[in-house]
């Protein structure tokens, strides 16, 4: 195997985090988070984005990320000019991922037009050749 | 059943299809054979009026057959998996390929989940008692060196069934019946089954759909003990209200076999189903499709007395 290629940064990351009040997950959470976004000056124009909300159980309570934050989050980056949105998730326990997205509601917002879904579980792999060589591939 | 006859014939249609230039069904349009929509695939088209992909389905699962007995759980992957229950489940429909079935049930025989090792029946008995189970019960894992679930053992124990029914050793008895205990042991406080454990940091886990309509296949042939019946119940309640095809097909296939009333949850599914279009995941599609012909062809996971 040898060295590994990377070195290894003691510099602490830092990231650029907005933490946004809101008293409810309703309609006004999709400008609360668009003005949230702004902040970040991202160059979306074009841009595929994933999102990967926590979908668990066949649940409509907390368990699940609440799909109206997650609707509200894909319709935001297509505002700023994402060409499409893909929500990835494949839960962990519950083999039934389209019972999972039916029972979280997140179906209303996958018939919005560029807005997609993708079960992890079991969407093609590739092999991906690794920046590092800590581990020999990665699938 | 008209209407049945109709709505499953052009998804069958798609599914044939959907089968790869180079054999063998993937899940979503990629290039890569996955073993569990291959095998729901095969057993899906079998008698059909689509023999032409029954045959060359077939011919693919031998052909990706591993040399140990098992089956991958993609195409490429270096280990067997728990679809190697389910391909020895389709292969179980026809007379032939006995050799290829009996290295897959002796790859069966020989996988356990990780409790099976007595270092980590010695963990969870004395070290780790976060999770309410027994360790001396034991099942099949996802994939090799993993604990026990739920769906792998019962995949297991009906391939297991169906290939020994006429012919069972000491052997297959021992693991079937460990299994079937293992089942039971792990079965929710309310009935029915969650994906692995029932009891965990002791909090009662809810059941789900597919599991316990897949466990309850497994259980076909025990006796109707009180905890079946109630995850009985608890399964025919989900069926009324699940709109999924995955958990409204494997609800009806396990149903049938308890002689339950399915034509009600059929008709649902085919309005669901429809041309079938809408449904990407072929191991999905083919449920559904094996679920609709419930009743028209021999149930695929039916254990014979």
């Amino acid at each position: 195997m040898g060295w590994p290629k990377h070195s290894v940064s003691y510099r602490r990351p830092r990231s650029a985090v907005a933490v946004l009040d809101a008293e409810e997950y309703s309609e006004k959470i999709e400008a609360l988070l668009l003005d949230g976004l702004r902040l970040f000056q991202l160059k979306m124009l074009g841009r595929s984005v994933l999102l990967k909300p926590n979908l668990v159980e066949d649940l409509p309570g907390p368990v699940n990320t609440n799909s109206a934050l997650i609707g509200a989050a894909a319709r935001c980056f297509l505002r700023l000019g994402a060409a499409r949105v893909v929500i990835g998730e494949g839960p962990g326990h519950q083999r039934d991922t389209e019972l999972v997205v039916q029972s979280a509601g997140l179906n209303p917002h996958l018939n919005q037009r560029r807005i997609e879904f993708v079960d992890l579980n079991r969407d093609e792999l590739r092999r991906v050749k690794l920046k590092a060589n800590y581990s020999v591939s990665f699938r | 059943m008209q209407t049945n006859v109709l709505t499953t014939f052009p998804a069958a249609g798609l599914l044939r299809q959907r089968e790869l230039v180079s054999g063998g069904w993937s899940y979503l349009g990629s290039s890569q054979p996955a073993l569990e929509a291959t095998a729901l695939a095969v057993m899906a088209l079998s008698g059909q009026g689509r023999e032409e992909a029954y045959s060359s389905g077939t011919a693919e699962l031998l052909r990706l057959q591993r040399e140990d007995g098992g089956w991958p759980a993609f195409a490429g992957d270096s280990e067997g998996s728990w679809t190697t229950a389910l391909a020895l489940c389709a292969l179980n429909g026809s007379s032939g390929s006995i050799s290829a079935r009996e290295r897959a049930l002796e790859w069966l025989l020989r996988e356990r989940g990780k409790e099976g090792h007595w270092f980590w029946r010695w963990k969870f008995k004395t070290a780790d008692r976060n999770v309410r189970f027994d360790p001396d019960k034991y099942g099949w894992p996802w994939i090799s060196s993993s604990a026990s679930w739920v769906i792998p053992t019962a995949f297991s124990i009906v391939a297991i069934k169906q290939f020994t029914v006429c012919n069972r050793s000491e052997a297959s008895e021992n693991r079937i019946h460990l299994g079937v205990e293992m089942l039971l042991d792990r079965a929710c406080v309310d009935g029915g089954w969650n994906s692995g454990n029932s009891v965990v940091y002791g909090v009662p886990l809810r059941a789900h759909v597919e599991a316990t309509a897949i466990a309850l296949l497994a259980l076909q042939d025990e006796p109707r003990s009180e905890l079946i019946q109630r995850s009985l119940a608890w399964l025919k309640k989900q069926a009324a209200r699940v709109d999924s095809v995955s958990s409204l097909g494997w609800c009806i296939l396990s149903l049938f076999v308890y002689q339950e009333p399915i034509e009600a949850l059929k008709n649902r599914l085919v309005a669901i189903v429809g041309n079938g279009r809408d449904i990407r995941n072929n191991a999905t599609l083919a449920t559904g499709l094996l679920a609709l012909k419930c009743g028209e062809m021999i149930h695929p996971f039916v254990v014979l007395r």
